[in-house]
């Protein structure tokens, strides 16, 4: 089942449990598919069809077994309802979807009109997956940047990070504020009761 | 007394100097800074040139207090100009306490280069920016890093947590005044930055005129009440625990010495 029909039949599930809607009306809206094509070019023989209604318990708002003129005139209204149900999930356009359902082959529009023109600003794209999942058939995604340099040991790889300071600040800077980070959070015990949540919020 | 500090023979003698604008702690750090390296043994001497206060001063704390006779700016500076140079003559460590406002020491380092002609005698100063969490504070650094020129090798900004507003966090009243360039360029220059603990109950010990030691142990001066049980606990804390943390934050060869200690040799033993 497609993505839209599901829609579809989600809608006439609200339509057809509307509390104001008879039971013959919500099977007809239910069985709306089946109704039409047994109808066919004669149309519907509304006593028999009235008769066999009953039997089955679908009746009008009142509870009362169906006339044929009655039927008749629920049979419209069920039609209209559902032409207006299956217009309105037509105009909605498609739904987003979840990543765990995205197709693996899926490419975005964009991407995938690069590649096939050759676009070098996708160059060094990729296949999803590894191994013997990757195929050129499949999605394709940039490289992720390359990781930082790790400086050599001893060479200021160690070196303290503060929050206080800006990236850009010297070494010494980041060296003395990561310590006072650590004095400050003790004092802070003291000045502020123990309340951490107060703490972080500053 | 610290780990590592260094014995007098060793080393140079220290001048430390608070700088900074009023209200701001220095008196503070310097009453707590020889109450604490007195109580292990060095005779440091104290330089009172605070022209502005009469009460809370450190002449309050310590009766042999060198003080500055009353008199004008020129009066402050040609005393602590002698000062100097009698330490520099007798090499002993002394604190000096400078005071707020337009000083005589302001005045000094205007007119010449104190600390190159204190650091070419061998001296080390140690210069004790102590600062609140206002940038307003900040102004006396900037002021003797850029223009008086006057920022020792040994700097240390001091962070005064006990101007940190009831209920604040320290980190972050500090913050504003932590990304000021002033701070970032001195601690670039390899000054040091330290931050003093609060003692909460800080003036009820020198409203009494009472030493960290006396008001912990429940002692009383003139007939006033001894500190209450907590205030005692909170000063056992603070002046046990929290001062030696202080001072272990800063370069061992920027504190007064510790005294040589005689050791039986092995002549003297056997």
């Amino acid at each position: 089942m497609t993505q839209r029909r599901r829609d579809t039949k989600a809608i006439l599930r609200t339509v057809a449990q509307s509390e104001r809607r008879s039971p013959l009306f919500r099977w007809m809206v239910d069985h709306h598919d089946e109704l039409v094509e047994a109808s066919g070019r004669d149309g519907i023989h509304w006593a028999s069809f009235c008769a066999q209604a009953a039997k089955r318990g679908l009746t009008d708002t009142q509870g009362r077994p169906p006339t044929a003129d009655n039927a008749r005139k629920t049979w419209e209204r069920a039609r209209r309802a559902v032409r207006k149900a299956r217009a309105e999930a037509a105009a909605s356009g498609p739904k987003p979807i979840y990543p765990s359902r995205t197709p693996k082959a899926w490419v975005p529009p964009g991407i995938a009109a690069a590649i096939a023109a050759g676009n070098p600003a996708v160059e060094g794209a990729r296949p999803v997956g590894t191994g013997a999942e990757a195929s050129a058939g499949t999605a394709l995604v940039p490289h992720p940047p390359p990781p930082p340099p790790v400086p050599p040991a001893g060479a200021g790889g160690d070196a303290p990070f503060s929050r206080l300071a800006d990236p850009d600040d010297p070494p010494e800077v980041h060296a003395a504020y990561a310590q006072l980070e650590k004095q400050f959070e003790k004092a802070d015990w003291y000045l502020m009761a123990g309340s951490s949540k107060k703490r972080r919020k500053e | 007394m610290p780990d590592g500090q260094m014995r007098p023979a060793d080393r140079p003698p220290t001048l430390w100097i608070a700088l900074g604008r009023q209200r701001v702690g220095k008196t503070a750090l310097l009453n707590t800074a020889v109450q604490y390296f007195r109580a292990q043994g060095n005779p440091m001497r104290v330089w009172n040139a605070d022209q502005q206060n009469r009460s809370h001063t450190l002449s309050m704390f310590f009766p042999d207090a060198d003080e500055v006779p009353n008199g004008g700016i020129e009066d402050g500076k040609a005393w602590i100009e002698a000062r100097i140079e009698e330490l520099i003559k007798d090499r002993y460590d002394a604190v000096l306490d400078v005071g707020g406002g337009a000083t005589g020491f302001s005045r000094l380092v205007q007119e010449v280069p104190v600390l190159e002609a204190m650091e070419g005698s061998a001296v080390r100063v140690v210069g004790l920016f102590c600062i609140g969490p206002e940038k307003a504070d900040l102004d006396y650094l900037e002021q003797f890093a850029e223009v008086d020129r006057f920022m020792p090798a040994a700097s240390v900004i001091v962070l005064n947590t006990g101007l940190v507003l009831s209920g604040r966090s320290a980190g972050g009243a500090f913050k504003p005044v932590l990304a000021h360039p002033a701070i970032k360029s001195a601690l670039a220059h390899g000054a040091k930055v330290a931050m003093m603990p609060a003692l909460t109950c800080m003036a009820q010990v020198t409203d009494r005129g009472l030493t960290f030691a006396e008001a912990m142990d429940g002692c009383g001066k003139d007939g006033d009440e001894p500190l209450s049980l907590f205030d005692r606990a909170r000063v056992n804390r603070w002046w046990t625990r929290d001062v030696p943390e202080f001072f272990r934050q800063l370069p061992a060869e920027w504190l007064p010495a510790a005294p040589v200690e005689v050791q039986p040799s092995n002549s003297e033993a056997g």
